[in-house]
């Protein structure tokens, strides 16, 4: 049984869903200032998937919101995170976003969050029901 | 499971049941816009009302039960109870008292009892009339507070207060000690009887050697620190039934002193050591602790052994994981 004790979680501040891609922000300025993270991951819900699905993350640079999306809007996202491959059936992958916890935690113009793309021909998609989350570990 | 606890954080509680259903493997967090001086933190995300309803839709997605906190919910006028039951959603109301506490029916068992902090009875009845709708079953600290709530829900359920005792070193009372230190931590005087209490030290005074504070606008976790150090911990003597404060100066080995109605005190387990007083049985039950060091050395180490036994958080979580698993959805 894994213990979360010293895990905080953040559900997104800002979550947008367009077939198979997503775009989702955290605000997590909430961690107490003595706290030091350790690790901070991206948990993505997938959808059900038959063969191995590929993953593409890449970092959000220009601003956002739900509105500006839902009118045509699309944020700048041109750094890759990480392009990963989850096997067939599984329902959930995590992303280390370490790199990005000083920045989200100290600097909020620079927290735009993450764009996700599912990398796949099946007819997989993102659905606003099943948001991605962020588990972060701290000491 | 995934387990939401909100919107008002009442002794500590959201935190300290989120932290004992993590170290369960689940994911549990507190979303708390209720801020005091008491400044809980642990295992909660300290906001307010606007940024919850910026954020209500992942909320109303993501979690699995929806463990709400003292007549409140997520979005204003219970807007969000139709949608959660409308996904499926497993969900509970925990009372905690004055958002329950009918004037009237207070005051039929207990002449003492102070119902200043509770809405009047037509809110009362108005709120719990429509939280009902939707949330089938409740739960409770205690006794106490079960009849107000009782003729609303399928099912209340009792659920002790609960603490992490691993913050809790128990410092039992000193045998030699000659001037016992009394502690009293009213975060609401009335309700608690403070006036009542300090008149009976007054009169005490005269007769015994001990020292008296009063502890108030303090943090948990400085009044914690000076709750170790007292011999005789008073908690409240107008409700009929204990508080947080209780468990906690039980759980740091002290002889408490609150009042327990009498229909009450056999709903308790049998083995729970509180002196029990009222504004007139105060004086006599206070003296019997100020001439009796033994008497409050064992009153101290059989509180904690039943904090120990009742209200650790790690017991309570268990009551709390049936209580989820038999939800309705």
């Amino acid at each position: 049984m894994v213990s979360f004790e010293k895990c905080m979680f953040f559900l997104p501040n800002r979550f947008f869903v367009q077939g198979k891609e997503a775009y989702v922000s955290f605000n997590i300025a909430s961690i107490p200032s003595d706290m030091i993270v350790t690790s901070m991951n991206l948990q993505i819900p997938l959808p059900a998937h038959q063969t191995d699905l590929a993953i593409l993350v890449q970092e959000i640079t220009t601003g956002w919101d739900e509105s500006l999306m839902a009118g045509g809007y699309q944020p700048q996202h041109p750094l890759l995170i990480n392009q990963l491959v989850s096997p067939a059936g599984e329902p959930e992958i995590t992303v280390h976003l370490q790199h990005l916890q000083e920045k989200w935690r100290h600097d909020s113009l620079q927290n735009h969050g993450v764009y996700i793309q599912l990398l796949s021909l099946e007819p997989c998609c993102f659905t606003e029901e099943q948001p991605p989350y962020l588990l972060v570990s701290t000491v | 499971m995934k387990i939401f606890h909100g919107i008002i954080e009442i002794a500590g509680q959201m935190g300290i049941l989120s932290g004992a259903l993590k170290r369960k493997g689940h994911l549990s967090v507190g979303y708390n816009t209720f801020h005091s001086y008491l400044g809980y933190k642990d295992h909660l995300i300290n906001t307010d009302w606007f940024e919850i309803q910026n954020i209500y839709k992942p909320l109303l997605n993501f979690f699995d039960v929806y463990h709400f906190h003292y007549g409140s919910t997520i979005l204003d006028n219970f807007a969000d109870l139709p949608i959660l039951a409308g996904k499926g959603k497993k969900m509970v109301m925990h009372h905690w008292g004055n958002d329950v506490r009918f004037h009237d029916k207070a005051r039929e068992r207990n002449p003492y009892v102070f119902t200043g902090d509770s809405p009047p009875n037509e809110e009362i009845h108005q709120r719990l009339s429509e939280i009902s709708k939707y949330i089938k079953e409740a739960i409770v600290q205690d006794y106490e507070v079960l009849p107000y709530v009782e003729p609303y829900y399928e099912k209340v359920h009792v659920v002790p207060i609960a603490v992490e005792l691993a913050r809790f070193q128990p410092v039992y009372p000193a045998l030699e000690q000659t001037t016992p230190l009394i502690l009293h931590a009213p975060t609401n005087p009335e309700f608690k009887g403070t006036a009542s209490i300090e008149q009976t030290l007054v009169e005490l005074k005269k007769q015994y050697p001990f020292r008296y504070r009063r502890i108030e606008q303090m943090s948990n976790e400085e009044a914690l620190r000076l709750y170790a150090q007292a011999d005789i911990i008073i908690d409240q003597i107008r409700c009929g039934s204990h508080g947080l404060l209780s468990v906690e100066a039980m759980a740091l080995g002290k002889p408490v002193v609150a009042y327990i109605r009498d229909d009450l005190a056999a709903k308790f387990p049998p083995d729970l050591p509180i002196v029990n007083a009222n504004p007139d049985t105060l004086y006599e039950q206070l003296k019997k602790l100020l001439e009796q060091p033994e008497l409050r050395q064992q009153l101290g180490i059989q509180g904690r052994q039943y904090v120990e036994k009742y209200h650790a958080s790690d017991v309570v979580v268990e009551q709390l994981l049936a209580i989820y698993e038999n939800l309705p959805h």
